[in-house]
C-alpha cells in the first residue's frame, strides 16, 4: 500500500526553491522590461528576447511538479488530507492575492486573466496530478485488480 | 484490551501520531484496513474501539 520507494527523497524543499527562483525571474524580468525600463529608454525592445522568460516558468512549473510528487508529501491517510486541504486553501489564496495585486497594479481585468493563467495553472496542476497518483495508490483503488 | 501509548501506537501502524490523536478525537473517521490494525494492535474488536453515533446517520 505504500510502497512508494521509488519516488525522489527529496524533491519538498528542491521543488519550493526552483518554483519561488522562476516566480522570482519572472516578476522580476516583467518590471524590468516594462516601459519606460529601469535599463533605459535605449534597450527597450532591444536586449529582452523573451526566450528567458520561458526558463523562468520552466522552473516554476517544474518547482509544482516536485512538489506534487514530493515522498514527504505522503505519510498516511490523514496527514494526506490535510496536506492536500493545505495546498487548496494556498492555491485559493494565491489566486486571490494574483488578482488583488493585478488589479492594484493594472487597473484592468484583461492582463490578470493572463496572469492567472500562468500563475495558478502549474498549481491546480499539480493538486490534480497529487491526487490522481493518490487515489490510484490506495489500496482499494487498485482498478487492475477489480476487473 | 491492551494499554499502548499514541506514538507507540502510531509507530506499529506506521501511521503519524497526529492521525492516531485526529481518530481518538473524533476529527477523522480511519479507513477499515486502519480501524482493523488499531484492533488487532490493542487486542480487541472494531466494534468496542468504534460505535456509530446519531449524527452519522444525517446526509451531509
Amino acid at each position: 500500500m505504500n510502497n512508494i520507494a521509488w519516488l525522489p527523497r527529496a524533491t519538498r524543499l528542491p521543488g519550493i526553491l526552483l518554483a519561488l527562483a522562476g516566480l522570482a525571474l519572472h516578476i522580476g524580468l516583467q518590471i524590468a522590461w516594462e516601459e519606460p525600463s529601469i535599463f533605459g529608454d535605449e534597450l527597450i525592445n532591444g536586449g529582452y528576447e523573451g526566450w528567458w522568460n520561458e526558463i523562468a516558468m520552466t522552473f516554476w512549473l517544474v518547482g509544482h511538479f516536485m512538489l506534487a510528487f514530493s515522498r514527504f508529501k505522503v505519510e498516511d491517510e490523514y496527514t494526506d488530507r490535510l496536506r492536500l486541504l493545505a495546498l487548496y486553501r494556498m492555491a485559493i489564496a494565491l489566486t486571490v492575492l494574483t488578482f488583488m495585486v493585478i488589479w492594484l497594479t493594472y487597473d484592468n481585468f484583461l492582463s490578470m486573466s493572463v496572469y492567472l493563467l500562468f500563475g495558478t495553472i502549474p498549481l491546480y496542476n499539480g493538486i490534480l496530478y497529487f491526487q490522481w497518483w493518490r487515489d490510484l495508490r490506495t489500496s482499494n483503488n487498485r482498478y487492475e485488480e477489480q476487473a | 484490551m491492551r494499554n499502548m501509548g499514541q506514538s507507540e501506537l502510531a509507530e506499529q501502524l506506521g501511521v503519524t501520531r497526529q492521525t492516531i490523536h485526529a481518530v481518538e478525537n473524533g476529527k477523522f473517521v480511519p479507513s477499515t484496513l486502519l480501524a482493523m490494525k488499531m484492533a488487532a494492535l490493542l487486542d480487541t474488536k472494531v466494534e468496542e474501539l468504534f460505535e456509530l453515533e446519531e449524527s452519522d446517520w444525517k446526509q451531509e
